[in-house]
């Protein structure tokens, strides 16, 4: 654990719900062309419009839509979970290799013998023959389920067809039937909440910055969002779209979205239940054992704590953690909350950090 | 993710500092570096016994790790040396790890398991190794058939430029196969119609070994056996040209990829094939041109951990590994060679002109330079007019280039002139290097990955490979960047590049274009578009680029963009870099002289030895001019500038060591010359010093004749070619060859400064005796009023002995008694005199030798020369214009050596008394003294028509005229008088254009200058830089001695100019006009002439005229008609349509101002 991948790893696990498969470091697609380059994978990655995803922030509807949604940089971590391949912090590239299969940083090497495709799925490779597996992480960001982009005019995904979208990025020999990738593709909407209609735009949009984070999946527990019954998979038991990349460059979420603003969207009730079964961790978070600790639950208790730190260096009254999340707790609820704690911490570090008078 | 990292951190920072100090306390240190062949990954077989000895070495290929075996082959499991490495039985000079120096051909002859071994990399295995099928197998694939591995271009320009092969179109190439034996290659699928029109190839073949070839060139050749060396036999022996034996001896820019580097001095040092590149050496240790790898130095040591390489043993390359980030210095390896490559412009530096600074020099190192010496640059401090670069590739130096006024002073930043004895001047100075250089990007970073490797099609000329143009990342005035590359063999996504350290290489963020650096990691800088330059409303706006870009024939500018076609500056009809250049490099000059007692070895296919051999010896290398013209086919003939690449001259001696050719011109396939100008990309884009309005264009101040005159190809006399013999008219004795120059290389005038630097000896005794000339070589021709001399003949008029004609070859040792003979040699019979009444002047219209016969094949892309220059005029006081056809001078044709009467013109005996006559164009001016000036209309030369005459009261007694672009001089008993000749036939007297000097007798315009012989006042220096407001006259008579002053031309070597004064009765005078490092300012164009008297021929009769120099800085006439060859397929000289859309606008002659709003 006292490496620096090992805090890497930490982090990735205080955050974000986490898959017993290692998640890897995004290294970009630079290092996949190395070899691949030569390939017919480049000239149809390089054609097609995920290659160019970032293009639509240079375009002209680009600033009538972030105006309705009051960002200012479209590169920052709201946009770029979908839009760019984030490599060291950095979205430096459009959707890209490792959008699809994962985070390549443990595999690249590993995979780069014949046979060591089961080696490169237990490393965090994704497993892309496995229909479900693909869809989920396709419908990770090609469908919005966010209401206030939506309503800003963000397309919903409505429109997205698997069968020909897929046929525009092959690079691979399709074994599926059309039908087959259909029913896939109705499990992954479905397991997502379904195609989310946009509202009107909610009047005079909060003048709050950006969620500072990319949201985790909805599908938060593991033990919750187990992947497609159908496929199995010895090495995922992790939520099928990977967990998305945050500190340290740790594996970037296929799916991972721009988060529901918290401020604007009202707070769930909550109940204990779920993370009942869950003991809290010791005071000291950083000390703790956190390969156990899997949970939303677990990571709002770990962020209650930081953020009790925080207030006790800034002399502010302590947060009442609050009640553990009920088991009934739906998952966008939980979710709502860790965004909500992770907005606080945010804004008492800055506070705390920001020169003396101002 | 960024927020969300910074945020957690935060939180550790602030949360659990305990926490955070232990963590940071076991924070891994990075682990070193696997050794290379380790790891269960790496690919190929086990190499483990490899790390016995080579311990510590880097791995090679970072991403894919490959085993030491997988790229070299070998036993890997071996521990020994001898078992383990692949040997040769014949390893030639490959002896240890270290690239052996001038391996050139050798390679050839080793086993290919050998080759992989010693270079994986190597074009010819590279199949096996990089370019396996799914590795860099396109990239091998291209590379091995790219210009820069078959080096087509230079070779064949040098046969064409020769008159020795017939087709432009590039027919051999060096390519072998994986047992070094010579290969042809072969497009395939052939080129469509379209891609051989710009440029692609059918195939390429192996250069034949050639022992017998049609001579094509004008010189007598060499023949087999080389036993009768000096005939022009027709159809003796077989003959081969001489070119063919040294093309593959003397070094263009070779070697290239298929062979290793020369690997002996700091600028050589290369691997051959995909590791010539992607493998870097210590080249030079200027940060500027090497970035991050400058600190290894220029002295190709290694600085491996690997134990077994000697770190003291030049050669090696500086680590074991691969890259991309690949530095400049690394390109300058072959891209150096001024006369092919000249991409050392970038660098900001041009070959060293050999006499600037020559004494500190010569005491530092000398002109070869060898590795055993510093760096010339570690002398730097005590160089007075010059700078040096670090590197010394192929042994020579190189000189930086500083912004100059046209008066050749320093300049800083500002403009202002840095004072000589300013401490600080380099450093107030500005080196002129390309403006994306000084901002830290290297070649890499504009050129592409196809630039690089080819696209796989052969290609006639490396620039047809290029796929990127200046608007791909700056944008038009309308439009931003596209990022698709847009040259010929483009339409490829720069956007989807990427960095060696994973980063895309370009960015669009907030409509802003950035990139990233290729060399140095986490560099990155805006790419400024042209659009934001041109709008008023942007921060990046500047109102001169405006001016500049959206002006519209008329005048109008910025308000509204016009379309493209009604712009001034048509982007569609202009390269950017026509404006956006700072300098470019011109070879005014370059002598090979070849030696046939030299046996030395082909280096390219077998390393056998042969006779002859040539070394390069530059003598006009400039950056004072800048020249435009027309562009290459496949870039859509845009006007492009263009430079003097190169004015070749050859020198021969056979195997007696008798000079059997003497510092000739070539001519070139179609008949023009072959000075040949070649089209290029200057690469020396600077933000401020740049060309203005009046590098151009006639500016408003009317001061930039000689400039405009240049710009066009029509020259300036800024680089006349005298050699090693001047000629002069001696009335009263003879014609006659005067020695002026040193004979061997290199060549100073006699008595200049450089003579002292280089032959001190000599030079002291020449001094003793009063600085006499004593080596002159005459033919009786007591009636001679002027010569010419043009190629290996001299042209003299003698009175009523008429036209004669020389054989002036070989001068300097001609197998026979008489250095000057009447008739050349010739068993088919010869007559080369014309009988006329009076001959009083001959002039050609070209000095340089054309030849009008040949024809050339369409696919050559080439115009006809103009008939005119077939002959010869001469002027008759009695018979008035004469024109004798004299292509058979040239023609090579054995049978026909006779001078033909083609017409006689005197209309109504207007043209009695005629004196001299020059040509401008198509129009001759004949001067009479009876008579006045005429021009007479040689547009059809058979049907001469006067076009015009002056007015009897305008001129009296004119008798000499001199020619400079827009301008015609007479002179007059009065003195001088100025016409402006802008409209060639109807010249207009200046009223303000008269120079007041008696007993004017003969004039030359150079440059800015006017030198005039005045007589007893010796000559007189006039500044006409504004030619219609002449300075006053300055007289030099060097202290009264030069007082009969009657003729003077001027020639150009090296870096100084010297007038030749025929002082009549006095003898041939040499008077240095500019010359380092008496003469303030003489790298500019036109420096104040510090003129001194350094030599002088007695002679016993009056030498009334003395011959021009060849004018190396004149490609074209004043016509437009054609003189040099274009060294480009469909790239020229401007025709006179194209100069006019220049000086004029709506038929009224176009004025600029620099500064107007």
């Amino acid at each position: 654990m006292r490496t620096a991948r090992g805090a890497a790893a930490l982090i990735a696990l205080l955050l974000f719900a986490v898959s017993p498969a290692p998640a890897g470091k995004i290294v970009g697609p630079n290092d996949c062309l190395q070899c691949h380059d030569h390939q017919a994978q480049a000239a149809a990655l390089q054609k097609h419009p995920h290659w160019r995803s970032l293009d639509v922030f240079e375009g002209k509807k680009a600033k009538e839509f972030l105006g309705k949604l009051n960002i200012k940089d479209p590169y920052s971590e709201f946009c770029t979970g979908c839009h760019a391949t984030v490599v060291d912090g950095s979205p430096d590239f459009g959707v890209s290799c490792e959008s699809c299969h994962g985070g390549a940083s443990e595999f690249l090497k590993p995979h780069q013998k014949k046979g060591s495709y089961e080696q490169a799925i237990s490393l965090g490779m994704l497993r892309t023959k496995d229909l479900a597996v693909r869809a989920k992480n396709c419908a990770g960001c090609h469908v919005v389920t966010d209401k206030r982009i939506l309503s800003a005019g963000h397309p919903n995904g409505s429109a997205f067809d698997i069968v020909e979208g897929s046929k525009k990025v092959q690079h691979w020999q399709e074994s599926a039937t059309p039908d087959q990738m259909k029913t896939a593709w109705a499990a992954a909407v479905a397991d997502r909440g379904g195609i989310v209609v946009a509202q009107a735009m909610p009047a005079a949009a909060s003048p709050a910055p950006p969620p500072p984070a990319a949201a985790p999946s909805k599908s938060a527990p593991a033990t919750t969002s187990a992947p497609h019954s159908a496929t199995p998979q010895p090495a995922a038991a992790a939520p099928v779209p990977l967990p998305a990349a945050p500190a340290g460059g740790a594996a970037k979420p296929p799916e991972s979205r721009p988060a529901e603003p918290a401020p604007s969207e009202p707070k769930q009730a909550t109940s204990p239940a779920a993370a009942a079964s869950v003991s809290l961790p010791p005071d000291d978070v950083w000390t703790a054992d956190m390969t156990a600790l899997d949970s939303v639950a677990s990571l709002q208790a770990r962020l209650i704590l930081v953020l009790n730190k925080l207030i006790a260096e800034s002399g502010g009254a302590r947060v009442d953690p609050g009640p553990p999340e009920p088991a009934s707790a739906t998952a966008a609820s939980a979710e709502a909350r860790l965004i909500d704690l992770q907005r606080r911490v945010l804004a008492l570090q800055r506070k705390l950090l920001a020169p003396p008078g101002k | 993710m960024r927020a969300t990292t910074a945020l957690l951190r935060g939180a550790i920072l602030l949360t659990g500092v305990a926490a955070a100090l232990a963590l940071a306390a076991v924070a891994p240190i990075p682990a070193a570096e696997p050794e290379a062949g380790s790891g269960d990954a790496a690919f190929g077989p086990p190499s483990d016994g490899c790390l016995t000895c080579h311990a510590g070495i880097e791995p090679m290929h970072d991403k894919v790790e490959i085993t030491c075996v997988g790229c070299h082959g070998g036993d890997g499991s071996a521990k020994e040396k001898l078992k383990a490495h692949v040997t040769a039985d014949s390893p030639g000079p490959f002896t240890t790890s270290a690239n052996p120096q001038f391996s050139w051909a050798t390679i050839n002859q080793l086993p290919p398991e050998f080759v992989r071994f010693m270079n994986p990399g190597d074009l010819r295995i590279a199949d096996l190794t990089c370019g396996q099928a799914k590795c860099h197998a396109t990239e091998v694939n291209h590379v091995r058939k790219s210009a820069m591995a078959n080096n087509t271009m230079p070779h064949n320009a040098v046969f064409y430029n020769n008159g020795s092969i017939d087709s432009k179109i590039p027919i051999y190439g060096e390519t072998f196969t994986m047992d070094g034996s010579p290969a042809k290659v072969v497009a395939d699928p052939p080129p469509t119609p379209a891609m051989l029109a710009r440029g692609a190839l059918k195939m390429l073949l192996p250069h034949p070994e050639f022992f017998v070839t049609k001579v094509r060139d004008p010189f007598r050749p060499f023949e087999r056996g080389n036993n009768a060396a000096g005939d022009r036999g027709p159809g003796t022996d077989g003959h081969i040209a001489a070119v063919f034996l040294n093309v593959l001896k003397t070094r263009l820019n070779d070697p290239t990829l298929w062979l290793l580097g020369g690997n002996q001095i700091g600028g050589d040092f290369r691997q051959s094939g995909c590791t010539a590149c992607h493998v870097v050496y210590a080249n030079d240790a200027d940060p500027v041109n090497s970035g991050d790898i400058a600190k290894y130095g220029h002295s190709g040591l290694s600085f491996t951990a690997d134990k077994s390489i000697p770190k003291n043993e030049p050669g090696h390359p500086i680590v074991h590994r691969l890259t991309s980030s690949i530095p400049s210095s690394q390109c300058l390896t072959c891209h150096h060679h001024q006369g092919n490559g000249a991409l050392g412009n970038y660098q900001g530096m041009i070959w060293w002109d050999r006499e600037t600074d020559a004494e500190p020099v010569m005491k530092a190192g000398g002109y070869l330079y060898q590795p055993e010496q510093a760096s010339l640059a570690s002398h730097n401090g005590e160089f007075k007019q010059t700078q040096f670069q670090d590197q010394h590739g192929h042994s020579w130096t190189y000189q930086n280039v500083y912004l100059r006024n046209r008066r050749g002073l320093l300049l800083d930043g500002s403009g202002a002139v840095i004072p000589d004895e300013d401490p600080q001047k380099w450093q107030r100075a500005v080196h002129l290097k390309d403006i994306h250089l000084e901002k830290g990007m290297q070649c890499i970073d504009c050129h592409t990955h196809q630039d690089m490797h080819g696209d796989g099609n052969i290609y006639a000329q490396m620039t047809d490979a290029i796929e990127i143009k200046c608007e791909d990342c700056h944008g038009t005035v309308r439009e931003r960047a596209t990022l698709i590359t847009s040259g010929p063999p483009g339409g490829n996504d720069l956007r989807n590049a990427r960095t060696p350290f994973g980063k895309p290489q370009f960015q669009v963020r907030g409509g802003k274009v950035y990139q990233n650096s290729r060399m140095s990691k986490d560099v990155k800088w805006e790419v400024p578009q042209i659009a934001d330059s041109v709008d008023p409303s942007s921060p990046s706006y500047n109102p001169k680029s405006a001016r500049a870009k959206t002006m519209q024939v008329g005048g109008a500018w910025g308000k509204e963009i016009a379309a493209d076609t009604k712009l001034a500056h048509d982007p569609g009809k202009l390269e950017c870099f026509a404006c956006h250049s700072a300098w470019n490099t011109n070879c005014y000059g370059c002598h090979l002289p070849i030696e046939t007692n030299v046996r030395t070895a082909e280096n390219h296919y077998t390393n056998k030895d042969s006779r002859a051999y040539a070394p390069y010896n530059q003598q006009g290398i400039k950056y004072d001019s800048f020249l435009l013209g027309v562009g290459t086919t496949d870039k859509g003939n845009k006007i492009t500038p263009m430079r003097s690449a190169s004015a070749v001259v050859v020198s021969a001696k056979d195997r007696n060591r008798n000079t059997f050719i003497h510092q000739q011109p070539t001519v070139s396939t179609p008949g023009f010359s072959g000075y040949g100008v070649t089209p290029n990309p200057p690469h020396t884009v600077r933000l401020k010093e740049t060309k203005r309005c009046t590098d151009c264009h006639l500016s408003a101040a009317n001061d930039n004749n000689a400039v405009i005159s240049t710009l066009l190809g029509i020259g300036s006399n800024g680089a006349a070619f005298i050699g090693d013999y001047a000629f002069i008219a001696e009335n009263g004795k003879g014609v006659r060859g005067v020695r002026v120059a040193h004979g061997d290389e290199p060549q100073p005038v006699i008595g200049s400064h450089y003579d002292s630097v280089l032959n001190p000896d000599s030079f002291r005794e020449f001094v003793a005796n009063g600085r006499r000339l004593d080596t002159s070589y005459a033919h009786h021709a007591p009636r001679v009023r002027s010569v010419q001399a043009r190629g290996e003949y001299l042209y003299s008029a003698e009175g009523k002995d008429g036209l004669r004609i020389y054989d002036i070859a070989a001068i300097d040792n001609k197998s026979v008694a008489q250095r000057i003979v009447l008739n050349p040699n010739s068993r088919l019979g010869q007559d080369t005199t014309l009988k006329t009444e009076n001959a009083t002047w001959v002039h050609l219209p070209s000095v340089l030798p054309m030849n009008l016969d040949r024809k050339s094949a369409p696919a050559n892309q080439e115009q006809r020369p103009h008939p005119l220059f077939r002959y010869a005029l001469v002027t008759d006081a009695t018979e008035g214009l004469i024109l004798a056809d004299v292509n058979t001078f040239t023609d090579g044709d054995p049978a026909n050596n006779y001078v033909r009467r083609a017409v006689t013109f005197n209309p109504g005996r207007k043209l009695d008394g005629a004196m001299m006559v020059k040509t401008a164009g198509n129009i001759a001016y004949v001067v009479s003294a009876k008579t006045g000036l005429h021009a007479v209309d040689l547009s059809d030369p058979l049907k001469p028509k006067i076009a015009w005459s002056s007015r009897p009261a305008h001129l009296h007694s004119a008798k000499a005229i001199a020619i400079q672009f827009r301008y015609l001089f007479v002179l007059e008993a009065s003195g001088v008088k100025v016409y402006d000749i802008t409209n060639p036939i109807e010249p207009q007297l200046v009223p303000e254009g008269f120079i007041p000097v008696k007993d004017a007798r003969g004039i030359v315009i150079f440059r800015t200058w006017a030198i005039i012989a005045a007589g007893a006042q010796g000559i007189a220096l006039v500044d006409v830089e504004n030619p219609e407001k002449p300075g006053p006259p300055t007289f030099f008579d060097a202290s009264g001695v030069m007082d009969d002053a009657t003729a003077v031309t001027v020639g150009s070597t090296y870096a100084s100019t010297f007038a030749y004064v025929g002082d009549g009765k006095n003898g041939l005078r040499v008077v240095r006009l500019i010359e380092p490092p008496d003469t303030p300012g003489h790298l500019g164009f036109s420096p104040v002439p510090t003129p001194a008297l350094i030599a002088t021929l007695p002679t016993r009769g009056t030498v009334v005229a003395v011959s021009e120099g060849q004018p190396r800085d004149r490609s074209v006439d004043e016509s437009g008609n054609q003189i040099a060859v274009g060294n480009r397929l469909g790239s020229r000289p401007f025709n006179r349509h194209e100069m006019d859309s220049i000086l004029f606008s709506n038929g009224q002659l176009l004025k600029v101002d620099d500064n107007a709003p």
